[in-house]
């Protein structure tokens, strides 16, 4: 194993995640902005530079219990969820056979269980602790647990996390499911070299699986239609409610990066073009280059669907995720 | 029946400050799991004291301060406290007065109704929609802009007539005539884009149930009661109605769906009235000065605002100045009502309950 070509592909890639996730942040405004028929604010701005600029900002100390747990753990998720990257980049296929898709889901399953932490650490003023006396007057319900709408978000995450993620592990499967494994080379290998591709994507089982993919992409985003646990209309914003200065800069970056990471694993899986870092070649200069910019593809039509989409109840919920997983289902049995 | 508030396992407050709130008022939910089992909202915590502010200052001055009392609103709570002096010292009003006023009354009832769609579906989550409401209004907003010269506090009626800049000239009602069709297809597209969306529709319908017993129970009003089956507009009692042709719009289901739907109905008879207004404009005069001030027993007004039944009561003394002022807005009933109507619901359409019967705070905390 080659230790420098190691640490130079894992140093890049988290560069590329750094430098292209906040744009998608501002890249989804600006679609979604012009959808409005609003001039919407520059691509880099809601991303790169808010971020440039919220790090810069005077610290600010967050209600909650644990005001330095709460402010690790956006820095601490996007540690862990670069292992995603890591682990579809042929360099870490070697290592302790970690390269599986289940590697993957294990570490997409922690990323989903920081909102939950994120929701039980914040104690946003704008809810219990409102200072307004309004304790005596008498509904008819009394003396019951007063808790913070970011508390309530937390429990949402912990439904959400149990029935919306379902159709992107489906998705995920069903590439493992007709190239018969789940280590990720195996799955690149199968669809051909680069020169030579023959992407699952173009396949009956792998549309059905982008298209399912796709839905748990959002999802996983909690962006517009699936975003209750972060609705505007009770919950504000949730867990992050109480990140300022820096620690919103560090949620943006994960917000962003998160949003590269799971496009990237899109196109590793049904492209079967890899973040191959390799700067000896022009080959493999263009990989990384095709990589890059299909990237690009959920994010857009993310931005679309999600100006168009309203905020979704559980009720609306249950049957939409359990549909599109049965979609996936179907699409694994195509592929069998 | 009586909705069931069971027992609850968990407050939430929300607010006063809160995103969905467009103004400061505090809803607490009891909670079972996610399902509102009680509500209940506080408000006036920012309590203007308009009414005491009444208190012996001369009624035209008055007047001036009763427009403040709300942005969206202003001219109805403008005009009905313009009506108790009339009614109380009976004072003509000429008919193309009568006209202008009723003109921009319902200009700005429709531009209230357009803010409603941009807030509900702020709430539900619609963005994009929510946009489109403000675009659809742009045009009525620069309409009431061109007639009154503001486009928010109009200062349109005063005591026997209007004030003089809100008489059009000829030219002006033909270019408003003109520009009234576009805007009011665009509001059309509009209206059914929101009505064929099944992902809106399926937000909407059903949530938020306030029944005709109910709406009688707690004194709901206006659109939110009108959606529940209640048939009663105060502008069919108003006397400057009367040359209008209207309907007034009255569903049965209750829901939020029906209190969105009854308001785009309603912005259709809006625009009815305010197209036979400007093409049957009299001419003549806008202002009856033979009138004098002096010593008025307190006279009560209902007026129909944007949201509701609107009460004007006042009396002045002899030399004319207010005494034993009362103003009373729709929207501390309707909220009432809404608290029965969201139990039941979870949590995120009990706030868009709440919203839908299109809640001021601003009037409401006069």
């Amino acid at each position: 194993m080659d230790w420098i070509n190691f640490i130079i592909s894992s140093v890049v890639l988290v560069a590329v995640a750094l430098i292209f996730g906040p744009i998608f942040l501002g890249l989804e405004r600006k679609i979604q902005a012009r959808i409005q028929q609003r001039i919407g604010p520059p691509i880099l701005t809601p991303g790169t530079w808010s971020i440039l600029k919220f790090w810069y900002k005077k610290p600010f100390t967050p209600n909650s219990p644990m005001p330095r747990l709460y402010h690790a753990l956006p820095p601490v998720t996007v540690f862990i969820i670069f292992f995603v990257l890591w682990l579809t980049n042929p360099e870490w296929w070697g290592i302790l056979s970690f390269g599986t898709l289940v590697a993957i889901v294990g570490i997409m399953k922690f990323e989903e269980m920081m909102y939950v932490l994120m929701g039980a650490l914040s104690r946003s003023i704008l809810s219990v602790t409102m200072p307004y006396d309004d304790l005596a007057k008498g509904a008819l319900i009394k003396g019951k647990i007063r808790r913070f709408f970011e508390g309530q978000s937390a429990v949402r995450f912990i439904k959400h996390i149990t029935i919306a993620s379902f159709p992107i592990y489906v998705g995920i499967f069903i590439p493992a499911v007709m190239v018969r494994s789940i280590y990720v080379e195996d799955i690149v290998m199968s669809q051909g070299g680069f020169l030579n591709l023959d992407p699952i994507l173009f396949t009956v089982p792998g549309i059905i699986g982008a298209i399912v993919y796709f839905v748990g992409y959002i999802a996983q985003l909690n962006d517009y239609p699936f975003t209750i646990a972060k609705a505007k209309g009770d919950v504000i914003e949730g867990g992050p409610l109480e990140y300022g200065a820096h620690a919103r800069g560090n949620y943006y970056v994960l917000r962003g990066v998160w949003m590269f990471i799971l496009s990237s694993l899109f196109v590793t899986l049904f492209f079967g073009i890899p973040p191959i870092v390799d700067f000896t070649s022009m080959l493999g200069i263009s990989q990384l280059v095709m990589h890059v910019v299909l990237t690009f593809a959920l994010p857009i039509l993310v931005s679309i669907l999600s100006a168009f989409g309203p905020i979704l109840t559980f009720k609306q919920l249950y049957p939409v995720s359990f549909g599109f997983t049965a979609i996936g289902i179907f699409g694994v049995i195509l592929a069998l | 029946m009586e909705k069931d508030r069971g027992a609850a396992d968990v407050e939430i407050p929300v607010g006063l400050v809160h995103p969905a709130l467009l103004e400061p008022y505090r809803p607490r939910f009891f909670l079972e799991d996610e399902v509102v089992k009680d509500c209940e909202i506080t408000l006036d915590s920012p309590h203007r004291g308009i009414e005491r502010i009444m208190e012996g200052i001369p009624v035209d001055k008055c007047n001036i301060i009763t427009e403040r009392i709300c942005g969206i609103c202003s001219c109805v709570h403008l005009w009905n406290s313009v009506r108790v002096v009339e009614e109380g010292l009976k004072i003509e009003v000429p008919e193309r007065a009568q006209y202008m006023r009723v003109i921009i009354n319902e200009l700005e009832r429709l531009t209230s109704h357009l803010i409603f769609f941009g807030h509900a579906l702020e709430i539900i989550g619609h963005e994009t929609l929510a946009m489109r409401a403000f675009i659809a209004r742009e045009p009525f907003m620069i309409m009431l802009g061109e007639l009154s010269g503001n486009r928010v506090h109009y200062a349109c009626p005063v005591i026997g007539g209007i004030r003089p800049r809100c008489n059009p000239t000829d030219d002006l009602v033909q270019k408003c005539l003109k520009q009234l069709a576009p805007a009011a297809e665009y509001l059309k597209d509009y209206a059914d884009r929101i009505l064929q969306d099944s992902m809106i529709m399926s937000r909407v319908d059903g949530i938020g149930v306030l029944t005709k017993e109910e709406a009688i129970k707690y004194q709901a009003v206006g659109p939110t009661a009108r959606a529940s089956s209640v048939e009663k507009d105060y502008r069919t009692t108003i006397d400057d109605f009367k040359y209008f042709d209207w309907d007034v719009v009255v569903l049965d289901d209750g829901d939020v769906k029906a209190r969105v739907v009854q308001r785009i109905l309603e912005c259709f008879e809006i625009l009815k009235i305010v197209e036979q207004g400007f093409k049957n404009l009299p001419q003549g005069e806008v202002r009856n000065r033979d009138w004098k001030l002096g010593e008025m027993p307190v006279t009560t007004c209902y007026h129909e605002a944007p949201r509701g039944e609107l009460y004007d009561s006042y009396g002045l003394d002899e030399k004319g100045k207010v005494r034993h002022y009362k103003n009373r807005t729709p929207t501390l009933t309707n909220l009432g009502a809404m608290e029965v109507a969201c139990l039941g619901e979870h949590l995120t359409d009990a706030v868009l309950t709440l919203a839908s019967c299109d809640p001021c705070i601003c009037c409401t905390n006069r």
